[in-house]
């Protein structure tokens, strides 16, 4: 689904990802961590196509397409979404009809007529039950007055209400309590399929005990320096990243 | 007649004053407005129609209430276009404001190229409220200078609902000089909208002048290739008591030009009493500009007060992520400029009108694109 191909970027000229490699295939989830700095967030928002970020080499291949070279909203349209690790509070608009632009947009990309309104209301509170997020804050402005947590629960909302195909989730658990943890998690859990694939970026292992990757990669000084299984996370959580710098250095 | 010749002394006053010659971009309060293009324009004519009430003339409305007629006419409106108004003797209507739920719906449509001159006195009575809508037009023969005064009187605990709509040619010029006095408790809640026009100058006098008297006033202006839309209020708080909310904002395309000047006087008096004032502008592309001058002047101690100003292009990170979920640039700017002029279009009320102006906002959008 995903190949991304010794990609270097910058930004004003500064070297942030030095050369990543990584091979998601449909079904799979895949965990990105790594210390501050290190490019996670970078990876996410080159993949869904933030504006101010140099692509100096290297290349992504997202389903058959070239993904670098299609404007933000197409790769949207085309199954990708990307949760922010901080959601942006946008006043005046309000979720539910920000949603329905978002979600007719995509229909027309694929061809089909607006979605009824009938249905789309069944629809959004359907999946606003899931991650337990209050109905009143589906007429508010985005994200306007929310606390973190109901602004992760909204991105995880946002997330379930597009289907998308490959879902970015950039440090969704930060900010996070333990109970909005869970939820959130059992949000992206009910997103799992084996048509659809999740690469998300944490700093620790207790989001991992509620969304089990499949691999799990360290991302350091720009480059994935290893990659595991789950175990990799455990080990990380009890030794830190000085031993991968370790070794990396030698 | 002879009421209608004590007037004579404001209009003659006003005479003396226009002679002093037409306004300067060199006086402060002209410095970002250019009227060089309205010089030499020969007299024309302007249709005033109103919906829901009739329009009094002078002499009718002397009959009903002299004193009160002599004491506002000439008198409320100040200011060069004010003054040059008076001096030309310009069409003059009253609209008497009784209660009512309909909206009045006035209309106000300069005819061929030249300039007209429009003076209306609008008087409440007590406790009255009235919705009252004001378009200001131009049958798009020419150039045409609309140059309207209004003067309105709101009496003890009455409401004034004012909405205004400009979207006169873009060949055509608007300058308007709107004077409010508001009596105890009375209450004026108004939105200007400029959406056409080459130029159009607005000159907003709020004269707080009795306890508990309160406004709520709001604009926008969408100009766009060469236009320029300029909201001036002066606003006194001169009583005890008093409260008032100011929210301008300027949504400005290529090469147009928006102007807010705002100036707040809080006098001795006015104890007790509370002005908030926002404005701010998006600037949509090259030679954009919006100019804002928010003043405060406070002569009293223990009153609340607030102003504040933003300007600059529109968000980048709220269009990332609007085109992150699937919105093309075009949509997610149009949803981005729909959301910064809603704020001040929710305060027009109106289902009907509100859409109708979204959609103005939409268009804009789509044209500048």
């Amino acid at each position: 689904m995903l190949s991304i191909n010794n990609l270097h970027v910058a930004v004003d000229d500064k070297a942030i990802l030095k050369g990543v490699d990584l091979t998601v295939k449909a079904g799979e989830v895949h965990a990105i961590m790594g210390p501050n700095g290190s490019g996670k967030s970078t990876l996410c928002h080159v993949l869904a196509g933030r504006p101010g970020y140099q692509v100096t080499q290297g290349g992504v291949d997202y389903q058959g397409a070239d993904l670098l070279a299609l404007e933000p909203e197409i790769r949207a349209r085309e199954g990708l979404f990307l949760a922010f690790q901080y959601p942006v509070e946008i006043p005046g608009i309000s979720n539910l009809y920000f949603l329905k632009a978002a979600i007719n947009a995509r229909r027309k990309h694929e061809g089909k007529g607006p979605m009824p309104a009938v249905a789309f209301l069944r629809m959004v509170r359907e999946k606003a039950a899931c991650v337990e997020l209050d109905e009143g804050l589906l007429n508010r402005s985005l994200n306007v007055g929310f606390s973190g947590g109901e602004k992760k629960r909204n991105e995880i909302f946002q997330m379930l209400v597009l289907e998308p195909t490959l879902a970015l989730l950039d440090e969704t658990d930060s900010g996070l309590d333990i109970d909005a943890l869970r939820v959130v998690a059992e949000g992206v859990n009910k997103l799992r399929s084996e048509g659809r694939a999740i690469l998300l970026v944490t700093h620790y292992q207790r989001l991992l005990d509620y969304i089990v990757p499949d691999y799990v990669h360290v991302l350091a000084g720009g480059r994935i320096v290893r990659s595991g299984d789950k175990d990799l996370a455990h080990k990380l959580e009890a030794e830190g990243y000085g031993w991968i710098e370790n070794e990396a250095s030698t | 007649m002879s009421q209608l010749a004590s007037l004579q002394g404001s209009r003659e006053a006003a005479v003396a004053r226009h002679s002093q010659g037409a306004p300067e971009s060199r006086r402060e309060a002209n410095k970002y407005t250019s009227y060089r293009a309205l010089e030499g324009l020969s007299r024309a004519s302007a249709s005033l129609i109103c919906e829901g009430a009739e329009l009094l003339d002078l002499e009718a409305a002397m009959t009903r209430d002299p004193e009160r007629v002599k004491a506002c006419l000439g008198s409320l409106a100040t200011g060069p276009w004010a003054d040059t108004a008076l001096a030309s003797k310009p069409n003059l209507a009253v609209l008497w404001l009784s209660p009512g739920d309909e909206t009045l719906r006035v209309s106000l449509r300069g005819q061929g190229a030249g300039q007209s001159h429009q003076h209306l006195l609008l008087l409440s009575d007590p406790d009255c409220q009235r919705s009252v809508h004001l378009e200001l037009l131009d049958d798009a023969s020419g150039s045409h200078h609309l140059n309207l005064v209004i003067e309105a009187d709101l009496a003890e605990s009455s409401r004034l609902d004012l909405s205004v709509s400009q979207a006169m040619s873009s060949e055509s010029y608007v300058t308007a000089t709107w004077a409010f006095r508001l009596a105890k408790k009375a209450n004026l809640h108004a939105v200007w909208m400029d959406f056409g026009a080459a130029l159009a100058r607005h000159d907003l006098q709020v004269d707080l002048a009795e306890p508990q008297a309160r406004a709520e006033l709001a604009g926008l202006m969408l100009p766009k290739l060469g236009q320029h839309h300029d909201q001036h209020l002066t606003l006194h708080h001169g009583a005890s008591d008093t409260h008032s909310q100011q929210l301008f904002k300027g949504l400005v395309g290529a090469r147009g030009r928006s102007v807010f000047s705002g100036r707040v006087e809080i006098k001795e008096g006015a104890a007790g009493c509370s002005s908030h004032q926002l404005c701010r502008g998006i600037l949509l592309g090259d030679g954009a500009e919006f100019d804002a001058r928010p003043q405060l002047l406070i002569c009293i101690d223990a009153v609340e007060a607030s102003h504040g100003a933003s300007c600059g292009a529109m968000d980048e990170k709220s269009m990332f992520f609007l085109r992150s979920r699937g919105l093309d640039e075009l949509a997610a700017k149009q949803l981005l400029a729909e959301a910064f002029a809603g704020e001040v279009i929710e305060l027009l009320g109106d289902p009907s009108r509100s859409e109708s102006t979204l959609q103005r906002v939409r268009s804009m959008i789509q044209e500048i694109h």
